[in-house]
């Protein structure tokens, strides 16, 4: 790499949370950022571009295959390739309707929009960005994933809907690491740990226990430094232990 | 007499299966009805345009097709049904090699891969569910392609119907009943 050369990304789900403390991050470290934006009511990357001038937001619904394209497009124009792609954007919570045992019938249209949402857009992601992808010497795919993924150690009687998506996306990964390892791209699946949600102004919420800034840190580290053995597909968290998945 | 309830019989492993309960004295129903004590889900579905490979233009509606033919409509027959079991009320699905994190070497197939690997889950967290109410649980990988359809639904066969014991002291229980495990047509465990 030219040491002039400034490293391209995107990241998706970067509105707020993980996703936008992973964007400043790599912005700090001297990245550029195509930054993925979805909720209208949060504006904190937009901040964010008063003061780096590498911030690139961008409209990015993650169940649009269409967004998708787009975003490439816009990509392709100003850089002509990506070095490393932060698949971030997740649904979550909403009302319990996911309890298999109760009179009430699962909401089965749910269940789908969140498997479209957290499992096969990655897959779809990858797909629309491979061009792009393949002309970076760098070639690094990284993946926000759950430790609520994994079959083996799933105790809960309830919340199938996020955990069965979790569970879907690291099979996708799995596939996408089958196709393109050879090709020299290398991965990173990542267990954030239970995150303090992010407020519109930044303020953090009562609930998790993980401060999202501290968590991207650890994620970044993981995506800069290299592996000894990089053709080990792990599951690591946000205190760099490898988790059973 | 407990029967066994298939979601459907469209396909010839459905159907070389079903003989076998046949065969054996346990009635086939395709109607929910009192005293059904297999649940069985053969489903196994790809959707057109499955088959591409990363870069070739993976396809939007082939992924939502997948997961509603082979998690939501089985999932939803499933909760249909669980008033409708007794004796040992088991609940038997498919699934496959190409769908565990640890083994799959898969480069295509992501919708319907990716639909069965949400089914593990969403099976083991019904499974925790259910487990304390008597149901018991199996998942089948049937080894579609490389062992004839009438060998696998014997082996489903003998799976699906047999209990699952680990000795105890002085006597077996059952408490192995409480791991889901996905077996494939040669016996073998496959992990997650």
């Amino acid at each position: 790499m030219n040491t002039t050369e400034i490293r391209t990304a995107l990241v998706t789900g970067a509105d707020r949370g993980l996703g936008y403390c992973i964007v400043k991050e790599l912005l700090d470290h001297g990245w550029r950022v195509f930054a993925g934006k979805y909720l209208e009511d949060y504006s904190l990357l937009d901040e964010l571009a008063e003061s780096y001038p590498e911030i690139y937001p961008v409209k990015l619904d993650s169940k649009s295959g269409d967004d998708m394209k787009k975003v490439r497009d816009i990509i392709a124009e100003k850089v002509g390739k990506l070095d490393l792609l932060v698949s971030n954007a997740a649904v979550m919570g909403g009302a319990p309707t996911d309890d298999i045992s109760s009179t009430t019938m699962l909401d089965t249209d749910t269940l789908a929009m969140f498997f479209r949402t957290n499992s096969y857009a990655a897959p779809m992601l990858v797909d629309t960005l491979l061009p792009l992808l393949r002309k970076s010497d760098y070639r690094r795919l990284f993946f926000t994933s759950s430790e609520i993924s994994s079959v083996r150690l799933m105790r809960r009687t309830g919340g199938m809907r996020y955990a069965m998506t979790k569970t879907a996306l690291n099979l996708g990964v799995r596939m996408i690491f089958n196709a393109l390892r050879p090709e020299g791209f290398t991965f990173r699946l990542y267990q954030p740990g239970w995150m303090k949600r992010m407020g519109a102004d930044k303020t953090l919420g009562e609930g998790g226990i993980v401060d999202p800034a501290v968590s991207a840190r650890e994620a970044v580290r993981q995506i800069l430094e290299d592996r000894i053995d990089e053709d080990r597909l792990v599951l690591v968290d946000y205190m760099g232990r490898e988790l059973s998945f | 007499m407990y029967s066994a309830y298939f979601t459907t019989l469209d396909n010839d492993f459905a159907k070389a299966l079903a003989a076998l309960f046949e065969k054996n004295g346990i009635p086939v129903v395709t109607e929910l009805q009192s005293g059904i004590e297999f649940f069985i889900d053969t489903t196994d579905f790809s959707p057109a345009d499955d088959d591409r490979a990363l870069g070739e233009g993976l396809s939007e509606e082939a992924g939502m097709e997948a997961y509603e033919k082979n998690v939501n409509e089985p999932i939803a027959k499933l909760q249909n049904a669980i008033l409708f079991l007794s004796g040992r009320r088991r609940v038997c699905f498919l699934s496959s090699k190409a769908s565990s994190i640890q083994y799959s070497e898969a480069t295509t197939g992501f919708a319907r891969n990716m639909a069965k690997a949400a089914l593990h889950q969403i099976l083991t967290i019904t499974k925790n569910t259910l487990i304390s109410r008597g149901y018991t649980f199996r998942l089948f990988d049937p080894m579609t392609g490389e062992v004839p359809v009438e060998q696998a639904a014997a082996a489903a066969f003998v799976y699906f119907t047999r209990d699952r014991y680990i000795d105890g002291p002085t006597e077996p229980t059952r408490d192995d009943e409480l791991n889901l495990l996905l077996r494939d047509a040669k016996g073998r465990e496959i992990p997650w």
